[in-house]
């Protein structure tokens, strides 16, 4: 299996990372996988930004206290990335998974991997008010699980877009029971054949003491339009 | 021209709210269902006229869309409907309320999101066909479950019919026995005549009482599959029929066959119904030949021929004689219960196979079986 991973730059401001990235560029324009070194370093600081503003916006705006990991890049072939997300202990036990499409001049997957019992821990997080709408209280688990697999990848994907200054549509979430190392979720998502760029973060609830991974898959026809968006980006420090 | 009038004729609801949930586009189809008119509810707050819509997860969902431009999804499904309005058409005596399916979306203005945005879609037919398949599902499945154990009271029933059977049977073949030889001269010819006709109908008996039980024991004593040398199993079923070849003169050619995954037991019941059904079945101008020829499929499957040369059959009937106790001969021409073709059927099912046949009346028949080389781990 092939992969290369992106280099995670934790803790610098966005704009001084960017002018140090473009400063690494000058020295080194050497190109692997359709990216250059330059475009890797720019597309980790804008998901390292995304993340960010995600998470703090969660907990700002919809009381939702979720820590995002510094999100994890890869390069690799469609039929690569099941094998990659098991060695990398990112799928092994029973987990849901909740996907979404999103789709714009940049479109992909994104899949949500929460383990089984997270449902009915979530439920307290989403709480509803017994005076209000009495019917939404039989909110099932699995209900609880599409929204908030919704709204995080919304999340996610809504600010690192936003930092390239473009727009996505989502499909609906759907969720998924069945054990994802069967590998039919990444399977149905991904062409074998395909390029595709994994973004992984974990993420945990601070409450709820739950755990999950989040990762987006990109096709390869969002490769051309990527590169000319991180160079955007860059120009605009 | 303006197309924004199209949101006025589509067969959709639309609502754009502001950041303070005040309604600011309110389109026809909202107004004729609903029965609030725009000017009714324009300028003011949305939870004025549907207070039960400010709840957690429309306002969570509402802020989110706020915050990060994604689309949020009120499946119908889940959830009450947003906007409560009177079902319309003929799924009114199904559902009080219209079933909706919404989704909140943003608009912005300048790369800002000014407002939010809510589509409204009628789903009632949609739910109604779900609750339909739903419950049809749940019949069909709660059927397959009650047919599964009917079928499997009727198996456990014949096995043991069959079995208690025996013993009473037993005692008729005894004491007729007796009576054949201690009586004989107290019963006369007639008499002597009509217990002969009675011990040939007790033989018969518990030849049909045998065939029953091999055919219950199929489903009921299943022995698990195991590698099996078809070429072995066939060697013993040829000992094994060597008086009834010898008796009709016959000849059996033998091609290799192959090992597969296996009930040594129910193979070895196999091969010695079809072939003897090959010897037995024969013309009485041509003593009978048997071929066994064997085919490896490219998926997996091997395919075994069992050729004859004996009187053949109309195929029209071959659905038929895989039934129990159906037979195509009268009992005076050919010995038999009936049974043997239905064990075989029972048997290949059992192996995930399939039995299929050719035959010509006064030609031959070929029997194919087809059988997976390795059985399915969750079949």
């Amino acid at each position: 299996m092939k992969t290369e991973t992106f280099a995670g730059q934790k803790g610098v401001e966005e704009e001084g990372l960017a002018r140090q990235v473009l400063d690494q560029e000058s020295l080194r324009q050497e190109k692997s996988e359709g990216f250059s070194e330059m475009e890797k370093g720019v597309l980790q600081e804008v998901m390292n930004i995304a993340f960010g503003r995600a998470a703090a916006d969660l907990a700002k705006v919809i009381d939702i206290f979720v820590v995002l990991s510094i999100p994890e890049i890869k390069l690799m072939r469609g039929k690569d990335l099941f094998d990659y997300l098991i060695k990398e202990g990112k799928v092994s036990i029973p987990f849901h998974t909740i996907e979404q499409s999103f789709s714009g001049r940049i479109s992909g997957h994104a899949v949500l991997v929460l383990p089984f019992e997270s449902g009915e821990k979530l439920s307290s997080l989403f709480e509803q008010e017994e005076d209000i709408f009495e019917e939404e209280m039989q909110q099932t688990n699995e209900d609880i699980l599409l929204e908030i697999g919704n709204i995080l990848t919304g999340a996610c994907v809504g600010k690192f877009v936003e930092l390239l200054k473009d727009l996505v549509t989502y499909s609906p979430p759907r969720i998924n029971t069945e054990r994802l190392s069967d590998g039919e979720v990444v399977r149905k998502l991904v062409h074998p054949e395909s390029r595709v760029i994994s973004i992984t973060t974990q993420f945990s609830f601070k409450e709820q003491n739950i755990d999950g991974f989040l990762f987006l898959v990109t096709d390869q026809e969002s490769f051309l339009w990527l590169k000319k968006a991180l160079n955007n980006f860059m120009e605009s420090f | 021209m303006n197309f924004s009038s199209i949101l006025d004729v589509i067969d959709s609801g639309v609502v754009v709210l502001d950041r303070d949930c005040q309604v600011r586009y309110w389109n026809f189809w909202m107004a004729s269902h609903s029965k609030i008119q725009g000017d009714d509810i324009i300028g003011h707050s949305l939870f004025e006229h549907f207070p039960k819509t400010k709840n957690k997860r429309f306002m969570r969902n509402f802020k989110s869309v706020f915050a990060f431009g994604h689309l949020s999804f009120f499946a119908q499904k889940n959830h009450a409907p947003l906007f409560p309005m009177k079902a319309v058409g003929s799924f009114i005596s199904d559902f009080d309320l219209m079933q909706q399916s919404c989704t909140m979306g943003p608009l912005r203005d300048e790369g800002e999101i000014k407002y939010i945005f809510i589509s409204v879609r009628d789903v009632s037919e949609t739910i109604f066909l779900e609750r339909c398949v739903a419950e049809r599902s749940k019949i069909a499945e709660q059927r397959a479950v009650e047919l599964v154990r009917s079928n499997e009271e009727l198996t456990q029933f014949a096995a043991i019919a069959s079995h208690d059977l025996k013993e009473p049977l037993r005692k008729i073949i005894t004491f007729g026995k007796i009576l054949t030889e201690d009586y004989r001269k107290v019963l006369g010819e007639e008499g002597c005549d009509a217990l002969t006709r009675m011990a040939s109908s007790t033989q018969r008996m518990q030849q049909l009482i045998d065939d029953l039980l091999s055919l219950s024991k199929i489903s009921t004593h299943p022995r698990s599959f195991v590698p099996t040398a078809l070429d072995r199993v066939l060697s013993d079923v040829l000992d094994t029929i060597e008086v009834l070849r010898r008796k009709t003169n016959g000849k059996i050619e033998v091609s290799s066959l192959p090992t597969i995954d296996a009930d040594p037991t129910q193979m070895y019941q196999l091969f010695q119904n079809l072939i003897g059904n090959g010897l037995k079945y024969h013309r009485k101008e041509a003593p009978p030949l048997v071929r066994i020829i064997a085919r490896e499929n490219n998926n997996g499957s091997t395919q075994i021929s069992v050729e004859d040369n004996g009187i053949g059959f109309d195929e029209k009937y071959f659905e038929r004689i895989l039934k129990p106790f159906q037979r195509l001969h009268g009992r005076g021409e050919f010995d038999g219960t009936g049974m043997g073709l239905a064990i075989c059927d029972k048997i290949i099912h059992r192996h995930h196979g399939s039995l299929s046949a050719k035959s010509l009346v006064g030609t031959g028949s070929t029997f194919t079986l087809t059988l997976p080389v390795h059985q399915p781990v969750n079949p």
